[in-house]
């Protein structure tokens, strides 16, 4: 993945601007300019200057070539676990936010090539080692065959590509031009080189930037990420709260048990007595209990014997009863009379009777009439003596 | 061995942080939950002692007053150790009850019963006799001023032309109840 693709998002873009920084004897920061005569939105359009600052804190810093060494060692004959175990040992012994390995397989020598790039101490020291280091020639020089003349802000700088490896040089000493830059790479003098020209080179390094593939950008970095953090503060971040929870658990348990031991002692104290009347409201509950449940009972049984008079007033009316029944508070009485109506108005008429009615039709057959009459007592309810059954009932709650 | 320590000390850090948090944080997690619980039931029950220690008094006098109206209650009651000595009382009673009322007796049966409480129990009767008139209305306030109680749920009776001569028979069938119960722990 490309850093551009991240950079298509403003918020983004502009944080990351903010932290990217050229060094080249002096601090650079990156300045976005739009062209005019164009969309300001269009991302192709825009324009980024080199700008001169006194100091920056930008953790992205891109290093200019006088402040780093490059060298190459093969080797050969050796396996790439073996390899990275004396790479391994080397960053021991080296400063890892100051040496870059870059390993490059070798086939000719059934080995590697291991480019070591190593960081000025006084750009170690001006810059610290919290920060991201990034070489400017592995930028620049990012396609296979490319020879580039550059104007940079500290001098014109040569760089070559080849096979993987970059050599670079400014235009100084022997190497006054880039035709015996092209030499002394052993590269042909006619080869076709691109020259950029300083007014240019801001935009041409943050486009380069933009188009590195992320994982080479980080392999390609000085970055020392254990710089970045302190490892009490890291600890810190789950032993805090660790021993936070811990303390409170070992406060608040040693308060509930405190809490119980002191009543379970106080239960103690009051000993057998309260045992006994703990007992006692136990067997009073459950007596309780029973006394409501026949209360209960009680209050719904009812007095049937009333019904007799209810009985013996039908009959003085000339009643005659073949059948009467009584189920769920309910009289039936079947019969014959002289005048049905009157037997049902006499029975409405009765204290004792809640209602009064005619179940089916009346039926007359030789000056009788025959019928059937539903009758709702007002039940007595059965006379318990003892009253107090219920009193005493509520008043032990 | 100094040096081995010293390489993997972040490692033992983080593995002391979580042996601490396995072995130490959650079982006294564990513990508060059953310290709450158990602080709970303990409250209850100093609540209930300190109540019936200050209510002392009272509760004696409420046991008594319990204990009078358990003895009168049971007088409305079967009370009966074994569930064959109460059928065959219950039986009898009703039995008696009808006899002195002149009626003839044809049947008397248990119908099933309803447990109302663990010791408490009412249970239904199935009763069907013959007789006059007279028979059948002493015989309702035999049966309704008996003691233990005898309560008329239902009834059916049945005559050929009963009139005011009341000198017919009727047929009798009543369903009552009664309620049996167990000796019980008294204060």
């Amino acid at each position: 993945m490309k850093l551009a693709l991240l950079l298509k998002y403003p918020l983004i873009k502009r944080s990351f601007l903010k932290q990217v920084a050229y060094y080249a004897n002096n601090w650079f920061l990156f300045k976005e300019l739009s062209s005019k005569n164009t969309e300001p939105n269009n991302e192709n359009n825009k324009n980024y200057d080199l700008s001169f600052v006194d100091s920056t804190d930008a953790r992205i810093v891109i290093v200019a070539q006088i402040h780093y060494s490059e060298s190459w060692k093969s080797y050969a004959s050796i396996s790439k676990v073996e390899l990275n175990k004396i790479i391994q040992l080397q960053k021991q012994t080296d400063c890892a936010s100051s040496t870059i390995f870059q390993v490059i397989e070798n086939p000719n020598i059934d080995g590697f090539d291991v480019k070591q790039t190593s960081f000025d101490e006084e750009i170690i020291n001006l810059v610290g080692k919290k920060r991201i280091l990034i070489p400017e020639t592995e930028l620049l020089a990012n396609k296979d065959g490319a020879i580039l003349s550059l104007q940079t802000p500290i001098g014109l700088l040569f760089i070559s590509s080849f096979s993987g490896k970059v050599s670079s040089s400014y235009a100084k000493g022997l190497v006054s031009n880039i035709d015996t830059f092209k030499l002394s790479s052993g590269l042909p003098l006619e080869s076709q080189h691109l020259y950029i020209e300083e007014a240019v080179f801001g935009q041409h390094l943050f486009s380069q930037l933009c188009n590195q593939n992320i994982k080479a950008l980080i392999t390609n970095s000085a970055l020392n990420i254990k710089a970045w953090f302190k490892a009490k503060q890291v600890h810190c971040l789950y032993w805090a709260p660790l021993l936070t929870v811990l303390s409170f658990y070992i406060v608040t348990n040693s308060f509930l048990w405190g809490k119980s031991y002191y009543i379970e002692k106080q239960l103690e104290a009051q000993g057998s007595n309260v045992s006994q009347l703990l007992q006692d409201k136990r067997i009073q509950d459950q007596n309780n209990k029973y006394l409501a449940s026949l209360n209960f009972e009680f209050s719904k049984a009812k007095r049937t014997h009333s019904h007799w008079s209810i009985i013996y007033s039908l009959l003085e009316s000339d009643m005659t009863i073949e059948r009467f029944n009584y189920a769920e508070n309910k009289l039936v009485i079947r019969g014959s009379a002289n005048n049905a109506s009157k037997i049902l108005a006499q029975l409405s008429e009765r204290d004792d009777v809640q209602s009064a009615d005619f179940d089916g039709a009346v039926i007359k057959n030789n000056e009788k009439e025959f019928f059937e009459i539903d009758i709702t007592p007002k039940n007595r309810i059965l006379e318990i003596n003892d009253q107090n059954i219920t009193k005493t009932v509520k008043g032990s709650d | 061995m100094k040096t081995e320590f010293l390489k993997y000390k972040h490692h033992l850090i983080f593995l002391s942080a979580l042996l601490i948090a396995n072995f130490i944080v959650v079982p006294l997690f564990e513990l508060q939950e059953e310290l709450l619980v158990s602080n709970s039931l303990l409250e209850k029950k100093q609540l209930k002692t300190a109540s019936l220690l200050d209510n002392q008094e009272s509760l004696g006098e409420i046991n008594k007053k319990l204990t009078v109206s358990l003895n009168k209650a049971n007088r409305y009651l079967f009370s009966h150790k074994t569930l064959s000595e109460f059928k065959l009382t219950a039986q009898s009673k009703v039995e008696s009850l009808l006899t002195e009322s002149n009626c003839r007796i044809e049947r008397i049966g248990f119908e099933g019963n309803k447990q109302l409480l663990p010791e408490l129990q009412k249970w239904y009767l199935e009763v069907r006799y013959q007789g006059d008139a007279n028979c059948l209305i002493q015989a309702t306030r035999a049966i309704e001023s008996a003691q233990p109680s005898i309560v008329i749920e239902e009834y059916s009776y049945r005559a050929n032309d009963f009139d005011k001569k009341i000198k017919t028979d009727l047929n009798a069938r009543l369903t009552i109840s009664v309620l049996f119960t167990t000796p019980k722990e008294t204060l």
